[in-house]
């Protein structure tokens, strides 16, 4: 944590409930209370905050992919792909649908990523039902409130920061070079008893390299992919204000380049991954008159995304993960680029000389608030109106060609002698570019709130309450899109001499979601506080030097079910053929039955917990909560007779159960010449099906119910099949014919067979890590400044079924060094297999889910190190500066996990997440 | 509370349809029955579960699943029926979607009642529309027996539903018995035959393949020889032999003037009413060649799969074409001496080679079938016929598979023919009177034997008739491996073992094993290919485990 943040953390164990915070101020209620470091001090809800800054130490361009381990009972995982966000959890997951958190920027429904980090003055996680409540309809899953900086009375402040990124995979598997692969290939046909396909001498041609035409070996990953990305970031910030108004201006460039090896075949443009965005954001507070506050907030950006005219990134990796070394070189020796039907396409060719496809992105989020004190009528009312209208658009422009591509492909007669050269060429070489151009996304939303406010505050009493009305439209692009939401909301939190606190809030929500006799509901709320310090036991206590022990319940809602179940819809379906010429006709029927019981998800939650503060040394926030879910949307025929004859929608019988703990701590203390804090939080949430319509199963063991919703089922392997007489001699297995070398499964209920009914419940949540930890370390002396986090996640399970690294040869795949490595071989080459021997034609006995193809999913990851000087004040005043900076960071340097070849977050084939070394300055003045 | 805020909000809020936005799409229940092409497709959507390969499990025909084939690959479902691992949770074969047709019929009957189509009245089509609406109540009721009858002979008891189920009354729906399902058919074909045409070859369009009259009186018959075989005829009445003589006499009585006769053997299979004149209902598949990558013997060209590979239990059923005499000691006659294991395919019935690929007879790319240890299509080339066989019958042997010219062929699989009618009809008049020489024109216008030897009569199969020295045991018996013979592979083999109740006589499935002494001959063996589990209570098949949990009162056949 910065030094400024333990000032704070010093100033702020007065806080009340007078001191909300700043966005209510300006119209939006948010109805809690906490203090800059997260701690909530004599407030009743379960929240967890970190200030915005906090989120700089990774610096990513989305801040979605900066909140690793700030905030507890938030999930962030690491997505694939160039440019991907982060997914977000809050409390693990209480449907058996969606998850979807609710995110709101500045109080209304926005994507988190459109800002950048630099404009953040906040997040917090609500994640009990009194925090949750007045969201109605879309608080169940949790929400994550996002506030931008504003302006302050104070003297103009100008911050100018830059930053250098470099990048490089946290991981990227290893394959096999074109002599193994083609031995490989060989033994994997000879695992089923098929002559090989390449003789000796092709082998001995692929590890000489005499003929790249006809026996090539390409290390695909190193020819299309560079060693180093790099990010440049640069900002402004202006902030400052007087009486009459207040300002917070930014200005934001980002340039990103992504892990393209050959980008630059052509001048005049480049085919890189790359991004330009450009984030301008004004926030104003103007005091109108004495009475009267006017807020507006404006964002614009400017964004656009490059990539190779014919690929996107997913498809590139998806080449590198397939394609085997010896499939045909990069270019052949007459300078056409090599390929061959049956392949993927030539990733080299397909990134360099396809031409470009740029994305353009523009987007427009405005908010205007205007705040009416009314004291004069009754002291502490206001009235408050807002209104906010966002558009965005993303229009592709694509100028693409084709290129022509040969194979050679050639045998060696008995004599060892090269035979003729076959040349096929595909494709046509374009000289110009063609061009295309579509719609990529559209939305537009707009959010208006009004109410009143009121305000008391005396010797005894401080209440904040506030009753209001919000409305909100969504509407994308494209047909089902669009949903609107109608709230009347309605809370006060009431605080009797510092040291008993009640907070009640409803809300009446309603949903287009759901047809209209079924779109309204009631979502109350009640919480308790007791500030047991402020009583006159502990009142003069050295240890203790704050204690707020607290309990909340209240119901919460979920809206994003299925749209449409109460219609009777009709479609065509099935055919049959008249006519003694045989022509099809098309048949008409019911598709379903209209739901016999449609509506939202209701969650009733409790949490408790305690806040603690001792010795002006340790804080220590700890909650407990227990959320139940019922009406959760499940399968009706599972429990209806097909006798009926038609297939029955989903109904509302689900119910799942969530419970976890969290905690945040901290432990730091202010010196002269420096400072320290060691800190962390530790998070953990695991769900049980209580109720899912669950199908009869034969066997206890196959029951899904009582299980979390993330639970894997499969196959439980005992060993591999060693010989034919171990086949013989075992219960059939009856997904395909089984080989030695092929996973043996347990046989669950002793019938002799293996098939569907031997499924059981294998590993860990595959859904969501059930426990997330993060450890903060923090210390300076004088200018300079170390900080770190160490985050992980735990009681998470992986599929290994990545093509090309868990699931090789098939259809031409390449083999990574890892599998064959760790795969059974004839005549125990590898003495302790993992996975099963190797197949040309694939196996549906070994690649299912079974316990050998689930891993364990937990890591430990170094999120973030960073080495900061501060040139001393008397320097940087001389030359009238405020504030001079220099850092080096680096970020996701290390993981421990077992998973070792691949990154443990990124399990499926995709562009890589990246580590990063970033050098940066910043100044202010 | 919620009873205080809900209408306050309402209150406040209808002035105003923020909420109401719907971006829905799609068919209503009024469009679709108001329109004629909607309410013709309705019915084509019943139709559309009668299926080609006659439903079959997991890829394979039901007679994988009976002493007539063996299907290769060992992984298929269909063993599940051969090895005792079929189980009311384990299920195969259920068909229960068969209840979704039955509603789809319901559904159509009550919605084109009364419906007039007035809205098409000045169509200059009007007349035309309204000559194919007036049989379609009909054809709904004839399908909606029809898979009634499917249901029954798989689980016996079944309810009979004639209306539209909510969910409720589908859970609570209790199984009516056998003989009141069979009655029910009997009154709907009863009902509806006088008034569906004998062909739709004159209708408006033409549509042959929808159900004729002829359909409706040969369901009859069916029904009525199940009723009275020994499974659920257990008191052995032979006064159901009577009524299923009756039933199928009716047929034959006015065969001609309904279109149907008896046309040469090469026109049974795979073709169109026009041309295969003994075809009352059939499942039209437009070109594809599926089902010949399914059973092409493996090793050719393109690469077949093998598929069924038929028995030679079946093999041996068929006779000697000179003598009518079978080729292994049977319970009607002995073995002709004539046959030999050693060229066991020369002078046999000609409807073997017409459903079954023997070793080294011209097939496929006009090329010999090379069955033989070591032969392309031999063992031991993995999946290799099981049992020296491969399956012929609705395998279209001019389909090419090859690479670089594949062709696709289109398929009609017969559910119903004439020569089934005549065979019903020669059982049932034999049971039910005791007599194959007796009958009664016009209402029995044949005796069995005539009935039997008119089929046997064909053009292209001319096998010597029925001796009139045969005892009456005899009869039945050689009566039973002539259908056997005449409808392999048509799926009856699967049910007539089970209605007449010989599953313990089916267990031991024979194949050959085929050895090459020089080019052109061979050395054939019998070998036992596996011995299958037929128990008691596989007569009927199994209420699957889950729905009996849905359904408390569907009760559970015997033994399951």
């Amino acid at each position: 944590m910065k030094r400024y943040h333990i000032l704070l953390l010093f100033a702020s164990l007065a806080l009340g409930t007078g001191s909300t915070a700043r966005a209510q101020e300006w119209g939006y209620p948010q109805s809690f209370v906490r203090d800059s470091a997260g701690m909530q001090y004599g407030a009743t809800k379960a929240i967890s905050q970190t200030d915005g800054d906090a989120l700089l130490r990774r610096s990513t361009i989305k801040p979605s992919n900066s909140l690793f381990g700030l905030l507890s009972g938030l999930t962030v995982m690491q997505q694939g792909g160039y440019a991907s966000s982060a997914s977000l959890s809050i409390r693990g997951r209480g449907s058996l649908n969606n998850n979807s958190i609710l995110i709101l920027v500045d109080g209304v429904e926005r994507d988190l990523n459109t800002l950048v980090i630099e404009e953040i003055e906040d997040v917090v996680v609500l994640k009990d039902a009194a925090a949750l409540a007045i969201y109605g309809m879309r608080g169940a899953n949790g929400a994550l409130l996002v506030t931008t900086k504003r302006g302050a009375e104070q003297k103009q402040s100008i911050s100018v920061k830059y930053e250098l990124a470099m990048g490089t995979p946290t991981r990227l598997p290893e394959f096999v070079d074109a002599p193994t692969y083609a031995q490989a290939y060989n033994e994997g046909l000879a695992n089923e008893g098929i002559a090989p396909i390449y003789s000796d001498l092709e082998i001995e041609a692929y590890r000489s390299g005499k003929y790249p035409d006809s026996f090539a070996n390409v290390d695909w990953m190193k020819e299309t992919l560079r060693k180093w990305s790099t990010t440049h970031q640069a900002s402004i910030t202006a902030t400052g204000g007087n009486k009459r108004i207040k300002y917070f201006s930014m200005l934001k460039y980002v340039n990103d380049q992504g892990l393209l090896r050959h980008t630059d075949t052509y001048p005049e443009y480049s085919t890189q991954l790359m991004r330009n965005i450009l984030n301008i954001r004004t926030n104003l507070d103007i005091a109108v008159t004495r009475t009267t506050d006017v807020s507006i907030n404006l964002l614009g950006r400017l964004a656009e995304q490059n990539r190779p005219g014919n690929v996107v990134d997913s498809e590139i990796m998806q080449t590198l993960y397939t394609l085997p070394a010896n499939a045909f070189p990069v270019k052949n020796s007459d300078g056409i680029w090599g390929g061959l039907s049956g392949y993927r396409l030539n990733p080299v060719a397909e990134t360099s000389y396809t031409g470009y496809a740029l994305g353009h992105s523009r987007a427009i989020l405005a908010d205007l608030a205007i705040t009416q004190r009314l004291d004069a009528l009754v002291k502490g009312l206001k009235v408050f109106a807002r209104a906010s209208v966002d558009a965005t658009a993303e229009n592709y422009d694509g100028r693409t060609k084709q290129y022509l591509y040969e194979s050679n492909l050639a045998q060696f007669d008995p004599t060892g002698e090269l035979g003729p050269v076959t040349t096929t060429q595909y494709g046509r070489e374009d000289k110009q570019l063609g061009f295309y151009s579509y719609l990529g996304a559209q939305q537009r939303s707009s959010n208006i709130q009004a109410g009143f406010a009121y305000e008391l505050n005396n010797e005894n009493h401080k209440l904040s309450s506030a009753i209001f009305y919000r409305q909100d439209k969504y509407v994308g692009l494209g047909g089902g899109t669009t949903s609107t939401h109608q709230d009347i909301v309605a809370y006060g939190d009431w605080a009797y001499k510092d040291r008993y606190f009640v907070s009640a809030s409803i809300s009446g929500s309603g949903t287009s979601r759901l047809p209209k006799e079924l779109r309204w509901g009631v979502f109350p709320a009640v919480a308790l506080a007791w500030r047991a310090d402020n009583e006159a036991f502990l009142k003069n206590s050295e240890a203790v030097d704050l204690l707020n022990i607290r309990a909340s319940y209240g119901l919460t809602g979920n809206d994003l079910v299925t749209p449409y179940l109460d219609r009777y819809p009709f479609n065509f379906s099935g055919s049959f053929a008249f006519t003694d010429n045989i022509l099809n006709q098309s048949g008409m029927a019911e598709q379903r039955l209209p739901s016999a019981h449609y509506t939202y998800e209701k969650a009733a939650k409790l949490n408790v917990g305690f806040d603690l503060r001792m010795f002006d040394l340790v804080t220590l926030s700890a909650d407990a909560f227990y959320e139940r879910r019922r009406d959760i949307m499940v399968n009706a025929n599972t429990v209806n007779s097909g006798i009926v004859g038609i297939t029955l929608s989903d109904v509302a019988e689900g119910v799942v159960d969530n419970r976890g703990v969290e905690l945040t701590m901290n432990i730091g203390r202010q010196y002269r010449n420096g400072y320290f804090n060691i800190g962390g939080t530790f998070s953990f949430a695991r769900n049980k099906i209580i109720d899912m319509n669950e199908e009869a199963q034969p066997y206890d063991y196959m029951k899904r119910t009582g299980h979390s919703t993330g639970q894997p089922f499969g196959l439980e392997v005992i060993g591999f099949f060693q010989n034919q007489e171990d086949i013989d001699g075992s219960p059939t297995q009856y997904f395909s014919e089984v080989y030695p070398g092929d996973y043996k499964y347990k046989d669950q209920n002793g019938d002799d067979r293996i098939d569907e009914y031997d499924v059981v419940a294998l590993g860990r949540n595959s859904s969501i890590p059930e426990l997330n930890y993060s450890i903060l370390l923090d210390a300076g002396y004088k200018g300079l400044s170390l900080s770190a986090m160490f985050q992980g996640v735990g009681c998470y399970t992986v599929p290994l079924t990545t093509t090309g690294v868990y699931q090789p040869l098939v259809n031409n795949t390449t083999l990574s060094e890892h599998y064959l490595e760790n795969c059974w071989r004839p005549n125990g080459l590898v003495t302790s297999a993992l996975y099963p021997r190797l197949t040309t034609t694939g196996s549906s006995n070994n690649y299912r889910t079974n316990s050998a193809l689930l891993a364990n999913g937990a890591f430990l990851k170094l999120r973030y190190v960073e080495l900061a000087y501060t040139l001393p004040r008397q320097w940087v005043n001389k030359i009238r500066m405020k504030e001079a900076r220099v850092f080096v960071r680096g970020t996701d340097l290390f993981s421990i996990d077992r998973i070792d070849v691949l990154d443990p977050e990124v399990m499926n084939v995709a562009y890589p997440v990246l580590k990063t070394v970033q050098l940066g300055v910043s100044f202010s003045f | 509370m919620k009873k205080i805020i809900i209408p306050l909000l309402a209150l406040a809020l209808t002035s105003c349809d923020f909420l109401e936005y719907s971006e829905y799409s799609g068919y209503e229940k009024d469009d679709v029955y108001k329109s004629f092409n909607h309410v013709k497709e309705s019915l084509t959507q019943v139709y559309s579960y009668l299926s080609g390969s006659y439903g079959s499990i997991d890829g394979a025909l039901r007679a994988a699943a009976s002493d007539e084939a063996v299907y290769v690959d060992k992984l298929c479902d269909v063993h599940s029926m051969n090895n005792g691992a079929w189980s009311a949770s384990n299920t195969l074969d259920t068909r229960w979607e068969l209840f979704n047709a039955i509603r789809s019929a319901n559904m159509f009957l009550d919605e084109i009642r009364g419906q007039e189509f007035d809205e098409y009245k000045r169509n200059p089509d009007y007349q035309e529309m309204m000559a194919q609406v007036q049989y379609y109540p009909y054809e709904a009721r004839f399908l909606r027996a029809y898979y009634h009858f499917e249901l029954a002979r798989r689980y016996g008891d079944i309810p009979i539903i004639t209306t539209v189920l909510t969910p409720e009354e589908a859970n609570v729906i209790s199984r009516d018995p056998f003989d009141e399902v069979i009655r029910f058919i009997v009154d709907e074909c009863d009902q509806i035959a006088p008034h569906l045409p004998s062909s739709y070859a004159n209708v408006m369009q033409a549509e042959t393949g929808r159900a004729t009259r002829g359909a409706a009186l040969a369901l009859k018959a069916r029904a009525l020889l199940y009723a009275a075989s020994p499974l659920f005829n257990t008191g052995n009445d032979v006064e159901r032999w009577k009524e299923a003589a009756a039933a199928a006499g009716d047929f034959i009585r006015q065969a001609s003037e309904l279109g149907y006769s008896l046309p040469d053997l090469s026109k049974l299979w795979n073709q169109n009413y026009a041309n295969n004149t003994e075809l009352i209902l059939g499942v039209m598949q437009t070109p594809s060649n599926s089902f010949e990558a399914q059973n092409f013997p493996v090793g050719i060209d393109g690469a077949g799969n093998t598929g069924h590979c038929p028995t030679q239990n079946l093999v041996d059923a068929f006779e000697m074409k000179a003598t009518g005499l079978p080729v292994v000691d049977t319970d009607y006659a002995e073995a002709d001496p004539a046959y030999t294991d050693n060229d066991p395919y020369a002078g046999r019935d000609p409807r073997l080679q017409a459903t079954i690929a023997v070793n080294n007879s011209i097939w496929v790319y006009n090329s010999p079938v090379q069955i033989w240890q070591g032969g392309q299509s031999g063992k031991p080339v993995k999946n290799a016929t099981k049992t020296g066989y491969y399956l012929k019958k609705f395998v279209d042997g001019t389909t090419s598979l090859k690479v670089d010219n594949t062709s696709s062929k289109s398929h009609v699989w017969t559910l119903m023919r004439y020569s089934e009618v005549l065979l019903n009809y020669a059982e049932a008049m034999v049971e039910g009177y005791g007599d194959y020489n007796y009958k009664d024109a016009p209402a029995l216008p044949l005796t069995a034997k005539e009935a039997v030897d008119m089929v046997r009569a064909r053009t292209g199969v001319e096998m010597p008739a029925f001796p009139s020295t045969l005892t009456l045991d005899e009869f039945k018996s050689k009566l039973r491996n002539e259908r056997r013979v005449e409808l392999a592979f048509e799926d009856h083999r699967f049910w007539d073992i089970r209605r007449w109740k010989i599953g313990d006589q089916t267990t031991k499935i024979y194949g050959m094993d085929i050895f090459p002494l020089d080019g052109t001959h061979f050395r054939y063996e019998r070998i036992l290919v596996e011995e299958r589990i037929f128990e008691e209570r596989m007569y009927l098949y199994p209420i699957p485990y889950s729905e009996r949990l849905k359904n408390p009162n569907l009760g559970q056949n015997k033994g399951w």
